[in-house]
């Protein structure tokens, strides 16, 4: 029997699966799919069909981060310049 | 956002958009697998499968919506779970619509819930007849949180939680399953269903159980399949040109006269819609806006009244719905 992950214990996870993540930040599941295939979220994937995991705090940093950038007028492939270019 | 049982989850995403003050055959529909919904959670959160025993917890444990489902469908002795779930279709309107009053004043005490007048109001025709539409609105993050987690989970989890499972089953059963998905996604939905089904002993028992009623479905297929029509790309040309054949989907909203200024224009358009949650996502001659949580296009246009061979053209705008899939 499989179990959905309450709030409090998703809110103090390490790492959350993609609909954890639209949980927490209340973006859209294509948003942030799109995000993940451009590069932009961190996440781990033990093998190529399972389902990916993200690192709670860096990702939720980082889509607040994305959407700053969006806010100040920014398109995607400079919001990737400048990410990617962090590091 | 607070933590949420499976009924309402699903209630909060059914009746999004269903009319407030009659029982449509989508309401009917929604209003039945909220019941199933709440047989479904009492028993399942204790690890009972579909075959056990149903046992009703006790009164003191049980939100008010929760008992007056039990009160309806009155549980005998001896009965499983399986039965008690079967037994939501054969509910009547009056009981549904106590039980809709029940689970639509818990949820908008917790301010999750909202009842706003349609945007069928704002229509030029609907004004002047004085027709008055009400509907549900689930508030707009709770209703992206609760959708798009669903969607996501159903879409890439590798073992789907039974949460996940009774509620696909619910929008399944309701014939919302559209409402969250589109054509492209439905093969992969498909794929994790079967996989589910292999693995999970509750899919196994609970996605071959129907509650739907065939008349009921083929009905709100029927209705869906206008509605699909008006909002494809060709049928968003035919329901401009022809607003009657999919009236909820063509509103037109009097301006009372051209405006050149788009932004004049625009805010004329946002004074009527007031009581709407609207965002301007595109400011143009012709403006994107989302208006309770739909995409529409704001387009200029003219319709003309009266009769008698006096025909007064009346400025304004015509709203057209915006294709979000391809």
């Amino acid at each position: 029997m499989s179990r959905q992950r309450s709030l409090e214990t998703i809110q103090s996870a390490q790492f959350v699966s993609i609909g954890e993540l639209v949980r927490l930040t209340g973006c859209r599941y294509s948003t942030l799919k799109f995000y993940t295939e451009e590069g932009l979220l961190p996440y781990e994937q033990a093998e190529q069909n399972l389902t990916r995991r993200f690192p709670r705090e860096r990702a939720i940093a980082r889509i607040a981060k994305i959407q700053a950038l969006k806010t100040s007028g920014c398109r995607i492939d400079e919001i990737k310049v400048r990410l990617l270019g962090d590091g | 956002m607070t933590h949420l049982n499976i009924s309402q989850r699903f209630a909060l995403i059914a009746l999004n958009g269903q009319d407030l003050e009659r029982i449509t055959i989508a309401k009917r529909m929604a209003l039945r697998g909220i019941a199933a919904a709440v047989a479904l959670e009492l028993q399942i959160s204790s690890g009972c499968s579909l075959k056990s025993l149903f046992v009703c917890p006790p009164e003191s444990t049980l939100a008010l919506y929760q008992q007056t489902v039990l009160d309806q469908l009155a549980p005998r002795t001896g009965e499983t779970l399986i039965s008690v779930v079967q037994r939501t279709q054969k509910l009547h309107d009056k009981a549904l619509k106590v039980l809709e009053r029940c689970i639509s004043d818990q949820l908008q005490g917790d301010n999750l819930l909202d009842t706003v007048p349609s945007l069928l109001g704002c229509d030029l025709n609907a004004q002047d007849n004085g027709t008055q539409y009400n509907e549900y609105r689930t508030e707009a993050s709770v209703y992206t949180r609760l959708s798009e987690g669903l969607r996501a989970e159903i879409l890439e989890d590798d073992q789907m939680a039974d949460e996940n499972i009774i509620l696909f089953w619910l929008l399944r059963e309701s014939g919302c399953i559209h409402d969250l998905f589109n054509e492209g996604e439905l093969p992969t939905v498909q794929v994790q269903m079967q996989k589910a089904y292999r693995v999970s002993p509750l899919a196994h028992q609970l996605l071959p159980l129907e509650i739907h009623s065939t008349l009921e479905s083929s009905l709100k297929g029927l209705l869906g399949l206008k509605q699909k029509a008006a909002s494809a790309d060709i049928g968003i040309g035919l329901n401009f040109l022809f607003p009657i054949f999919e009236r909820s989907q063509s509103i037109f909203i009097d301006t009372e006269r051209l405006y050149d200024n788009n932004e004049v224009f625009l805010s004329r358009i946002l004074d009527r819609l007031a009581g709407h949650d609207v965002e301007v996502l595109r400011m143009s001659k012709v403006p994107l806006l989302r208006i309770d949580n739909v995409l529409y296009e704001a387009v200029p246009s003219a319709v003309q009244v009266g009769g008698s061979g006096i025909r007064i053209p009346v400025y304004g705008a015509r709203l057209r719905r915006y294709p979000l899939f391809g």
